[in-house]
């Protein structure tokens, strides 16, 4: 998975309020006005129904940028 | 996997508090945006709190002499009752057994406490079918619910604005016409950390330090007394492990999928149970919803939806429903009944 489809699933399915343009791996997502407790749980889903992947809530809490949930992604 | 036979589920009765408290006026949300926002996307709008001296079972107690009335069993007959609740009146004994007394149970009734939670009426069901089943006990009462809202800290917002109080009275009778019953059950203990109340066993003794909150941040400030919930982690356990139990049960049977009428889940919040909903493909209305008017009240909330929300229907003609659980534990669990003509009464508020 590319960091581009990977960043445009993220949007479509976790960001969807947040222009694409302003996701880049060097985003801080924590710092994105959509961000909050739900936005966090979207993501787990997304990443338990789309990508396969568990990820856990201390997972979450210790990423930063969208590179570091790319990487648990291609992990 | 496991099949009962012969055992039918005659009558389901529910008891919840009269008071309750409006999530839209609730003081821990920042401002009403943040309150409405959270009813619409957790799905509670309305919690039932009972009094500081009302225990869950207080609750118990005018359930069973309803469902009693309504069913015209003799309480001789009643040859084995189990509690399922995470908050009896005592540590020690059983609530089961100091109810036996209270209820005007025979000294001969076998009496037992399951301490499960979100999970409880799917185990509650199968123990007490299962025994009934082996050991021709012809009548049984499964007593599932909690008063959730003593365990919620009043300064924790993934707790309190959801937890809720009830308590239900489910009836079974040993009846050779009755259809089969299945259960898919399962639990994990390496997320034993994920829900639990860390203060008050023998582990950690109450002591004056339970008493003291401890900010955890985002909006989380508990006491060792009160419940402590990672949601994230309950989350993520949830989304896989719901739909999971519930396709087992259908797989492994060979459910007709399509001919099932209702899937009624543990009324966990709205956001995870649409997740569930949508993994599963079930169309809206065979997924009924009490969370609402009566919030998230454990083991109590699978009964207090099909009252809710189903009352007419379960009382007038056969359905063929799946009930599942998930929660502290970790247990989970999913069940298959048919249900022919169950006695109900709408839910008794005290």
């Amino acid at each position: 998975m590319t960091a581009e489809n990977f960043i445009k699933d993220l949007q479509e399915e976790v960001f969807m309020e947040t222009e694409i343009s302003l996701i880049t791996l060097g985003t801080n997502f924590k710092d994105l006005d959509e961000w909050d407790s739900l936005t966090a749980l979207s993501l787990i889903a997304h990443f338990d129904m789309n990508l396969g992947k568990k990820i856990s809530g201390d997972q979450i809490k210790n990423a930063v940028f969208i590179q570091d949930l790319y990487n648990l992604a291609i992990a | 996997m496991f099949t009962v036979k012969g055992v039918k589920l005659s009558s389901i009765v529910g008891v919840a508090p009269a008071y309750t408290e409006d999530n839209l006026t609730n003081p821990i949300f920042n401002d009403s945006e943040d309150a409405e926002k959270y009813v619409k996307t957790v799905g509670v709008r309305y919690r039932r709190v009972t009094d500081k001296n009302t225990c869950t079972a207080d609750l118990f107690v005018p359930a069973f002499n309803k469902q009693i009335e309504l069913l015209n069993w003799d309480k001789s007959e009643v040859g084995i009752l189990i509690v399922i609740t995470q908050t009896p009146e005592y540590i020690s004994p059983l609530q089961s057994i100091i109810l036996q007394d209270r209820l005007g149970l025979e000294k001969t009734c076998l009496c037992l406490d399951v301490p499960l939670g979100c999970s409880g009426y799917i185990y509650g069901s199968f123990l007490i079918s299962s025994l009934m089943q082996s050991h021709n006990i012809k009548k049984g009462i499964l007593f599932t619910g909690d008063t959730l809202t003593k365990q919620a800290s009043i300064k924790d917002r993934s707790t309190q604005p959801l937890f809720s109080d009830a308590a239900t009275s489910t009836a079974f009778e040993l009846d050779t016409t009755a259809s089969d019953m299945f259960f898919d059950l399962g639990n994990d203990g390496s997320g034993f950390e994920n829900i639990m109340v860390k203060d008050g066993g023998y582990r950690n003794r109450f002591s004056e330090e339970s008493l003291k909150y401890v900010d955890k941040g985002e909006g989380v400030c508990l006491r060792g007394i009160d419940t402590i919930m990672i949601g994230m982690d309950v989350f993520s356990f949830a989304i896989s492990t719901a739909p999971k139990t519930v396709n087992q049960l259908i797989i492994q049977y060979n459910l007709d999928f399509d001919s099932l009428d209702y899937f009624v889940f543990h009324q966990a919040n709205m956001f995870l149970n649409e997740m569930i909903r949508k993994r599963l493909k079930l169309p809206v209305d065979k997924v009924p919803y009490s969370l609402y008017d009566y919030g998230n009240s454990a083991s109590a909330t699978i009964p207090i939806t099909i009252l809710d929300k189903i009352q007419n229907e379960i009382q007038e003609k056969p359905l063929k429903m799946i009930f599942s659980g998930f929660g502290v534990g970790l247990s989970w669990g999913a069940m298959y009944i048919e249900t022919n003509n169950v006695v109900v009464a709408p839910i008794i508020l005290v």
